[in-house]
């Protein structure tokens, strides 16, 4: 089974490749190089043309993380940051492997699931529904509470032009944290967010079958204060009711990541490195302070 | 259906759920009378009386007067008690109660923190709580932008309290240990919130119905609690003095001067 997402989106090939360099030492110009399809045709009339029974070209792997575009069917990826398996060629299912090991280093289990599903592929467009629940049941002293983290993401990806592809995201974010307790242990187990909706953009160069470069862009227009609030009894002749909110301190997270992206087979690898706010991968959680923003996932699939 | 179609429809129908589900804002109450009080506090360390030895006699008499409309001889505990619950409640859920500001991951908070208490009543001793038959006491404080704000108030439904006798200057005025209030207190902060009378360091200006005994009437009138003692002003040598309440005796500053009289032998001497 070959774990890479195929689509009849034919990309280049090995031959292409080679007639990619064969056009850089001859001067042709790239774009008809690369694609080694009929539209290049001083190159493809210098080849002896295929012979009719030569196997299809192969499919152009597509990056699944952030686009529309879902694993295989019965496809297991095991990255760093996810793990998904390919219920149907449109379907998959999954989980985040940080959330869990939060576990190693703090008292904080974080279970979590998420399910994505590519409503839409048609000619140059897919789109695909992303829901994730995360779960973490917060402990400090007689303090407890439940924090439910739902990034409900919706991804628009077009493969554009020849070489490129545009993946456009919208995310609402909700977080209800439940419980009583001491409001400053907040601070302790970060809850953040309360409503947010985030959008983000995609810029994939395809410059071979397998290797992408990348431009990111992500930015928070919307987020609510964080609200809370609650009734207490303090003794048998006084009852308090607290309301409050946590006003945010950066309204407009945003961060800028350029990179690049292998797709072999059965590896993938995504390597950036940008600036601005980080957004804590799956949760969608932003950190407030601006710094260099890292990004990567090494993922295997079989 | 057409690609665009189905984007556009799908983020609609994203940001109708955002829409829809996003809480709304805390809405922070505004302190009644917020510059006023300020101002009155401010007074307080300013006084404008000129007052010498032949105007201070005068405004000892007044500010005896004074004491029982000011219903000091019960009051300040009453207050103290209900600040200190506020206190209480603000420290258990990790509020600033005077200094300091909270943030949660560098943002600030905001909080509405609002105390019922029902009053002690005047049984002896008193019976289980009873808001209709002994009133109540609803008091608000507010954090705002991490910081506790100095301006506190309460709404005093027909509030009855009672209160021990103490032989000093303010239980001596008292006909009765049976107060009674209505209307509003409203509290500013000098200090941090009051854990006893011993402590607390802030004006109470009240505006309602006073009294004791069950003689109460309409009024208007502020003092303030010090770890000095109880402060309230006087009108003397055309300005206003404030008057500091001691154990067995009263201290009148003025612009000018400072007069310390003792309650006894009804004398007053000049002290600075």
């Amino acid at each position: 089974m070959d774990g890479s997402r195929k689509r009849s989106r034919s990309g280049p090939s090995a031959r292409a490749a080679g007639l990619y360099a064969l056009a850089v030492l001859t001067g042709v110009p790239r774009v008809a190089a690369w694609a080694g399809d009929a539209e290049t045709p001083p190159v493809i009339e210098a080849k002896p043309a295929p012979p009719s029974d030569a196997p299809p070209a192969r499919p152009l792997p597509l990056l699944d993380e952030r686009t529309a575009y879902t694993i295989d069917r019965h496809t297991v990826k095991l990255g760093l940051l996810a793990f998904e398996f390919g219920i149907l060629d449109n379907l998959s299912i999954g989980t985040d492997p940080p959330a869990w090991a939060l576990r190693s280093f703090t008292s904080i289990l974080v279970p979590n699931l998420h399910v994505k599903y590519e409503f839409f592929d048609r000619g140059r467009w897919a789109a695909a529904a992303h829901v994730a629940v995360y779960y973490a049941h917060l402990t400090s002293g007689d303090t407890s509470g439940d924090l439910f983290d739902v990034p409900l993401s919706l991804f628009v990806s077009v493969h554009a032009q020849r070489h490129v592809f545009l993946h456009g995201e919208a995310t609402y974010v909700y977080a209800h944290l439940t419980g009583s307790g001491n409001v400053s242990d907040a601070e302790v187990h970060g809850a953040g967010v309360a409503n947010a909706v985030q959008t983000g953009l995609v810029a994939e160069f395809r410059v071979t079958r397998i290797f992408s470069i990348t431009a990111s862009g992500r930015v928070q227009p919307y987020q609510s204060n964080v609200t809370f609030g609650a009734t207490h009894m303090a003794d048998a002749s006084t009852t308090v009711q607290l309301d409050g909110q946590v006003v945010p301190r950066v309204r407009h997270p945003w961060q800028l990541v350029g990179g690049v992206v292998f797709l072999w087979d059965h590896i993938h690898l995504i390597l950036g490195v940008g600036y601005g706010n980080y957004f804590a991968p799956g949760m969608d959680i932003p950190v407030p302070k601006r710094t260099i923003v890292p990004d990567g996932e090494l993922a295997v699939l079989f | 259906m057409n690609p665009r179609h189905a984007g556009r429809a799908a983020g609609a129908a994203l940001l109708l759920v955002a829409g829809g589900c996003s809480q709304s804002s805390l809405t922070i109450p505004e302190a009644p009378l917020a510059q006023d009080t300020a101002q009155l506090a401010a007074s307080y360390e300013m006084p404008t009386a000129i007052i010498d030895g032949n105007n201070i006699q005068q405004a000892f008499t007044d500010a005896q007067a004074r004491l029982d409309a000011l219903q000091l001889g019960w009051l300040p505990g009453v207050v103290v008690d209900l600040l200190s619950r506020v206190k209480a409640r603000l420290d258990a859920a990790g509020l600033p109660d005077r200094t300091g500001k909270l943030t949660v991951g560098g943002a600030p908070v905001d909080a509405v923190l609002q105390v019922e208490h029902v009053c002690s009543g005047w049984g002896d001793p008193g019976g289980p709580p009873d808001k209709n038959a002994n009133g109540s006491l609803e008091a608000v404080a507010i954090v705002e932008d991490g910081k506790l704000s100095p301006h506190l108030w309460a709404t005093a439904s027909h509030c009855q309290a009672s209160v021990a006798r103490d032989g000093s200057v303010l239980g001596a005025a008292l006909s009765s240990v049976q107060g009674s209030i209505d209307g509003t207190l409203i509290f500013y902060l000098l200090g941090a919130l009051p854990t006893s009378t011993s402590d607390a360091n802030l004006l109470v200006a009240v505006q309602g119905t006073a009294g004791v005994a069950g003689h109460s009437g309409s009024t208007s009138f502020d003092f303030e609690l010090t770890p000095s003692g109880v402060r309230f002003q006087v009108a003397a040598g055309g300005g206003q003095a404030t008057v500091t309440v001691g154990i067995t005796a009263m201290q009148f500053a003025g612009a000018n001067a400072t007069f310390s009289c003792d309650v006894a032998a009804a004398s007053c001497t000049q002290v600075n």
